[in-house]
């Protein structure tokens, strides 16, 4: 079907691509203590661009039957589209990344509902009074692109998926802890993320206070999003050319403190967001886009590299980026936290996005996050907002921790900011 | 379809199943500064199955409808995993109704693309030359049209048609390293006719992306905060709707110790109201995605809590009537509990009333966005003004507020006689589904004692 749908909108048009991507799911959930849905998905998905008279129609479909009326479509739209300025790629050398294991399909739903109960237990055990939520599931799929410059390209891709959270009410006071992996491979341990909900439950028993006022701030790997939302907006290669990023200009400058470093990567064996080619056909690079502190690289696709006059580097369509990884440092996350003497650790906030994120402001709720005094940990932090600006914050990195960890597709560390402006109740 | 449907239900073995069927349409075009930046088209059709074995669902969903009875067998099989109790559904009428689709003065498919793309292009040209510092824009229009048929083994069938239409006018304006943003918007549930002649809507959003570029960030602390009709709406849905969705409470005996009806919630002047049946908005529809009936739900009367929103699960277990908020955004995903229009009643204050006695205070403008987590709410402001002795004094951006539902509800201690319904073309998201159309709305608030981040 897809080789004729090529060949059908190649004969009308300068020039296209048709891409065909399958895919099945199977998930387990438990809301409140209960399992209490079995789901099961089965997704077709076409989508067709062309180039006609230079410019970029697109259109797509989940109905197989459309195949025609889709190209048709694409052709009409192109003549509103977009100058294209650029060709699609032909074959190349991809590299040579895992992101499919077979196993992953095998697992039965059975097994999902075993690992969802196993997890549930955990955190039972530790308190009876927490609700407890719970999911697992897989997904496996194919996409093949071919497009009229001889490109026929197909890979295999499989997630496997487990999340895992709770909430104590105690009054009127509400708390919500949670952690999920995703990984190409079933090699995702229940048992250990049910611990870490668990110990940030421990650590979330009593509620202290915090005064409103400038002070350090340690960032969890899962809250380093804080600082990675931001980047990624002002580094996509769009965000660049049109002027929207303030960093527009900036490549070469040295905008980090020493020590931080920010790879845009596709190349990792199994990580969520690899791949050997992008969306377009084009091979999926290793992207160092802050190297020590300084900028070195945007994200580019097909198009937006044309306009600017350099290569893909594999993010299309739409400049997005596949795996980010924040390097890891030297300090310890032990160390840390005992050379704070008044600080704020955080796990998760809430409001993040609502801000001015392009000009790298944030200002959010800590809905998760803990207070150190004289080098401890000593409970929990409520109704309270730590605000500032990312591109601020870079310059002033105290510490970049020594232990990462992966949260969907971002491996960070713990990193510890100089200060952040935190606002609380009263 | 409606044979086919019924023969794959006929005979599956569940307490109950059912089966919707969707074919959607859709159009988008955006520019972004100066030039045309995408035009697509997306066609989808597809379905989802659910049934209920012993109080367990089992969900499957399609793009291939070549076998509906497969998906049902399917379903059954997940579903029996799951059940070990009794299934419970709220009665409700079975439907039999062919819903025509709501009016559209121009039905936006029979509009041609070079309309549509000069429509966009005007708007856009209007916005770029609104402000010397403005750098650059983006504007997206976007239409869908969403045909929904669906069918259960109590003996409902219904097709309904809903449209949807949205348009983002978004501004850019930069001064040296500081960038700022502005955006109006329109989401509506009508025709291409509500895309038209919104020049000032084009006009505000420059003109404010440039003047917030003067604007000082607001500092942080503590406020007597009014919030205008758009935040208003935004606080009602984020803050306390959600928690008013019965799927969070009916298995949760803390929670729902907490959101007992009875319970005093705010003031007398306080009354949250959720209207999936009020003509024209955005959230409104006939029949829910369970073929339950939308209706009016008030759920603060007079300061006392005194209902929620339920789907036909949620009401029957907790011994409830259907009140047709069950939802779903679209072919791949099942319904679950929702909100449709959620607004707070006015009350008799005028906005200088608000106003007057306020010595140091905030004025929070329109929304970029809002979020939930249990009883803790954050929602960011798209604009501010300082009040200063009792009088709109200079504009300051980034505004967020955040806090404690039942406290905040609590300080509400004058409500105006203004209610607005927001048209800014928003919508909701829980779990993974998300944007779905909603309706906000509400009058002018005045809060005591809001939380509001910034540097100091």
């Amino acid at each position: 079907m897809i080789e004729q749908a090529l060949e059908i909108a190649a004969r009308r048009a300068q020039a296209a691509e048709v891409s065909l991507t399958r895919s099945r799911a199977t998930n387990a959930e438990y809301q409140d203590d209960k399992l209490k849905q079995v789901q099961v998905a089965q997704t077709t998905h076409l989508a067709v661009r062309v180039i006609v008279n230079g410019k970029l129609g697109r259109a797509h479909t989940t109905d197989p039957q459309q195949v025609e009326s889709v190209i048709a479509r694409a052709i009409q739209l192109a003549e509103f589209g977009s100058e294209a300025g650029f060709q699609f790629p032909g074959p190349a050398d991809f590299p040579q990344v895992k992101t499919y294991d077979p196993d992953v399909e095998r697992i039965p739903k059975e097994d999902l509902v075993a690992v969802g109960a196993q997890m549930l237990d955990l955190i039972k055990g530790y308190n009876n009074d927490i609700k407890v939520f719970a999911g697992a599931g897989w997904s496996a799929g194919e996409q093949r692109i071919l497009n009229s410059s001889g490109l026929d390209v197909r890979h295999h891709g499989s997630h496997y998926g487990i999340g895992i959270g709770g909430e104590l009410i105690r009054g009127t006071d509400m708390l919500q802890v949670y952690a999920n992996r995703d990984w190409r491979m079933p090699v995702v341990a229940p048992k250990d993320l049910a611990e870490r909900v668990i110990e940030q439950f421990r650590l979330a028993e009593r509620n202290v206070p915090v005064a409103s006022k400038s002070m350090p701030v340690i960032l969890t790997p899962r809250a380093s999003f804080i600082l990675l939302l931001s980047l990624q907006m002002g580094t996509n290669g769009k965000n660049v050319m049109k002027g929207d990023s303030p960093l527009a200009g900036r490549l070469n400058e040295k905008i980090a403190s020493d020590g931080f470093s920010f790879i845009d990567d596709a190349t990792i064996d199994y990580a969520p967001a690899s791949s050997p080619c992008d969306g377009e056909g084009v091979a999926r690079t290793r992207t160092p886009i802050i190297d020590n502190g300084r900028l070195n690289a945007f994200l580019y696709d097909l198009e937006t590299a044309s306009k600017e006059g350099t290569e893909s580097t594999g993010n299309g369509p739409g400049c997005e980026p596949s795996n980010l990884v924040i390097s890891p440092g030297d300090v310890s996350f032990a160390d840390m936290v005992s050379s704070t003497e008044e600080g704020i650790l955080v796990e998760h906030v809430l409001g993040l996005g609502q801000s001015n994120i392009m000009n790298g402001d944030f200002s959010v709720n800590v809905s998760l996050g803990y207070k150190i005094e004289n080098g401890e940990i000593v409970g929990r932090v409520k109704d309270a907002m730590v605000a500032g600006n990312v591109y601020d914050a870079l310059t002033r990195i105290e510490a970049v921790g020594c232990e990462s960890e992966w949260t969907s597709s971002i491996n960070a560390p713990p990193i510890k900011l100089e200060a952040l402006s935190v606002v609380a109740k009263g | 379809m409606r044979d086919q449907m019924a023969d794959a239900l006929r005979g599956s073995g569940a307490d109950y199943a059912e089966i919707r069927v969707e074919r959607a349409e859709q159009t988008s075009l955006s520019f972004r500064g100066p030039e045309m930046d995408e035009i697509s088209s997306a066609s989808s059709l597809g379905g989802v199955t659910r049934a209920l074995v012993k109080g367990g669902w089992g969900v499957v969903t399609f793009n291939d409808l070549s076998d509906l009875r497969a998906s049902v067998r399917e379903a059954v099989a997940c579903a029996r995993l799951v059940g070990k109790e009794h299934s419970h559904l709220a009665e409700v009428e079975p439907t039999g109704k062919i819903i025509p689709p709501p009016e559209m003065e121009r039905d936006f498919r029979g509009v041609p693309l070079a309309e549509k793309q000069q429509l966009v292009r005007q708007y856009n040209h209007l916005m770029l030359g609104a402000h010397p510092k403005i750098q650059t824009t983006s504007v997206r229009y976007s239409d869908r049209y969403r045909e929904v048929c669906f069918i259960n083994s109590d003996g409902s069938y219904f097709e309904e048609t809903r449209p949807d239409l949205t348009l983002s006018l978004n501004a850019v304006a930069r001064d040296g390293n500081l960038v700022q943003r502005a955006h109006e918007g329109l989401g509506s549930a009508a025709g291409f006719e509500t895309a038209l002649n919104l020049e000032s809507k084009a006009e505000t959003a420059a003109k404010r992306a440039a003047d917030l570029l003067q604007a000082p960030p607001v500092q942080g602390g503590n406020y007597t905060v009014i919030v205008n009709q758009k935040l208003g709406g935004v606080f009602a849905h984020e803050a306390f709707g959600h928690l008013s969705e019965a799927d969070a409470v009916y298995e949760n005996e803390k929670l729902r110790d907490l959101m007992v009806l009875g319970k005093r919630f705010g003031p007398d002047h306080l009354n949250i109201v959720d209207d999936g049946s009020y003509p024209g908005g955005r959230g409104t529809h006939p029949l829910d995605d369970e073929g339950v009936p939308a209706r009016e739900n008030h759920l603060i009367k007079d300061g006392i809590l005194v209902g929620r929103l339920h789907n036909r699960e949620t009401a029957g277990r907790m011994r409830e009537e259907a009140t047709g908020n069950a939802r779903a955004i679209a072919w791949n995903f099942p319904p679950i509990v929702r909100m449709t229009n959620t607004y707070i009643g006015p009350s008799d204050a005028s906005f200088q009333d608000l106003i007057k006695d306020v010595e140091l205070g905030l004025y929070a403008c329109d929304m970029i966005g809002g979020q939930t987590m249990g009883e803790m709410f954050t929602f960011s402001a798209a604009h501010g003004y300082m009040i200063r002795k009792g009088e709109i004094a200079e504009l300051v951006r980034d505004v967020v507020l955040t806090g404690n539902v039942f406290e905040t509800l609590k300080h509400i201690d004058l409500i105006a006689d203004d209610l607005a319904w927001d048209d800014g073309g928003g919508g909701c998201g829980k779990g993974a589904q998300s944007p779905l159309p909603v309706g906000l709305g509400s009058p002018h608030l005045r809060i005591q004692g809001v939380v509001v981040g910034g540097q100091q």
